[in-house]
């Protein structure tokens, strides 16, 4: 009897044992990999971007919530106006009309990729810019630059360098996101030694509208 | 295999009758422990979601801030609705102004403030599976933002009409960007899988997924790293409005 206890005993220690040295394996893997997005600079920018964030949608809802008390105090004539408003704020988002406003232009000298200018528009975007426009061309959501070998193309137009990206917003903040050790901008400017990347805050400029057509032959509104 | 265990001489040992093969049987016991474990495991070499429980002031803030977000998109969502209804009631007997709403419908459409559906493509990302190999790069493992932004590129290059990841619409002013290893979209941050939808032709969309030209880098680490991508047509998807904000402070008519 005690030494069928023993074996047992033994049998699961030895279970135990097999699976506490693989959890220390693994525990090393995890933990090296959990301080990837997690250490105290990327927490900072997150919640930054949040606190930013969060006062943008409040702001929003205020806006929307008088829009809304609007509708519901009057009627007839008033809506009318209130939707044909509501339609130009809606062809303005949509790059359907021309925009004007301060914000940055960032010039590019020489050849670079389609895919690392199109990564510069992601950077810029998410430097909070309102509207964009490449070598005077308006851009919106579906504006993807393809291209190779130095041969750029944006919904069919073909453009060389040097390359202007127009980018409306804040002048003050799109030039420091962009400008900011570390980002893109640096990054790219290393990248391609030969070529000469700048921002510069513009006062006032004046993007042109879209050019492109809106189809909507499979998407229709959820009622 | 047979032993006593004994205690003498205020120790514990163990005397084993066949002590080689005993010891065989306890190396194959700690292996079969160790088998068993590496199977169960799964290690994703992500750090997880949802902050566990944690007394760093950074990350309770982070999930307090978030859950405010999740709550003043929801308000937007909510009254941009409220108002639709306002105008459908508002226009409903006048004739005259159908070709208003419904412009003004197709605008919101384009400017992704309505949920939309339709046929089209859904694809799904995510991060291998596989165990993380003891000192190798976590990154080949995961799927980073630069390869959504590849597909999402790629999709309205092929005439996509609409496209979202998870609950983000994208819109004029999306970005896709990173921060350590959290993937970022309309400055919501997203988890693991990454569902992309896109509404458009599903056989014109399905090809361009496809064809072997593209996306090279990402289908090498599917057969590499066991990093997720699959993709199929779809009937009917249904995508999320955008509930951003939409106000612009600049960019004036």
């Amino acid at each position: 009897m005690k030494d069928r206890n023993a074996q047992i005993t033994l049998i699961i220690v030895s279970f135990f044992l097999g699976l506490l040295l693989v959890t220390q394996f693994y525990t090393q893997g995890k933990i090296g990999t959990a301080s990837l997005g997690q250490s105290s600079a990327d927490q900072a920018l997150i919640v930054s971007g949040l606190v930013e964030g969060n006062a943008a949608l409040r702001k929003e809802i205020s806006v929307l919530q008088s829009e809304l008390e609007n509708y519901q105090r009057t009627a007839g004539q008033s809506n009318l106006e209130s939707m044909v408003g509501e339609l130009n704020r809606m062809r303005m988002i949509n790059g359907l009309v021309e925009a004007t406003g301060p914000g940055v232009e960032v010039q590019i000298s020489g050849g670079i990729t389609a895919l690392d200018l199109q990564d510069l528009i992601n950077e810029v975007r998410n430097a909070g810019s309102e509207a964009l426009a490449l070598n005077g061309q308006r851009m919106v959501a579906r504006s993807v630059i393809v291209g190779s070998n130095g041969d750029i193309r944006l919904e069919g137009t073909r453009m060389s360098p040097p390359y202007r990206l127009q980018a409306m917003g804040g002048p003050d903040t799109l030039e420091k996101a962009l400008n900011r050790k570390g980002g893109l901008v640096a990054l790219l400017q290393y990248t391609y030694s030969n070529t000469t990347i700048t921002v510069t805050k513009r006062e006032r400029m004046v993007l042109p509208l879209y050019q492109g057509k809106y189809e909507f032959r499979y998407a229709r509104t959820t009622k | 295999m047979e032993g006593k265990l004994l205690w003498e001489n205020r120790r514990l040992t163990l005397r084993l009758e066949n002590p080689a093969r005993s010891l065989a049987v306890i190396a194959a016991s700690i292996f079969l422990g160790f088998l068993l474990t590496a199977q169960i495991q799964s290690v994703r070499a992500r750090p997880p979601a949802t902050p566990e429980y944690s007394r760093d002031l950074s990350v309770v803030t982070i999930q307090r801030l978030e859950d405010e977000q999740k709550s003043l998109k929801d308000t937007i969502a909510r009254t941009r609705a409220q108002i639709v209804a306002q105008q459908q009631a508002a226009t409903s007997g006048a004739s005259n102004l159908s070709a208003l709403r419904d412009e003004l419908e197709r605008q919101r459409m384009a400017a992704g403030l309505s949920a939309i559906h339709g046929p089209g493509i859904q694809v799904t990302l995510d991060d291998s599976n596989k165990s993380l190999p003891i000192g190798d790069d976590a990154a080949s493992f995961l799927i980073h933002d630069y390869e959504l932004r590849d597909v999402t590129n790629l999709l309205w290059l092929a005439g996509a009409e609409a496209l979202a990841i998870n609950e983000e619409r994208l819109v004029d002013s999306t970005s896709i960007y990173c921060v350590g290893s959290m993937i970022i979209v309309n400055n919501t941050r997203l988890s693991p899988p990454y569902e992309v939808r896109a509404i458009g032709n599903p056989t014109v969309l399905e090809d361009v997924l496809r064809d072997p030209a593209t996306l090279k880098k990402l289908k090498s680490k599917t057969k590499l790293y066991g990093v997720q991508f699959k993709f199929s047509q779809a009937r009917d998807l249904t995508l999320p409005a955008y509930t951003g904000g939409v106000a612009t402070k600049y960019a004036l008519p």
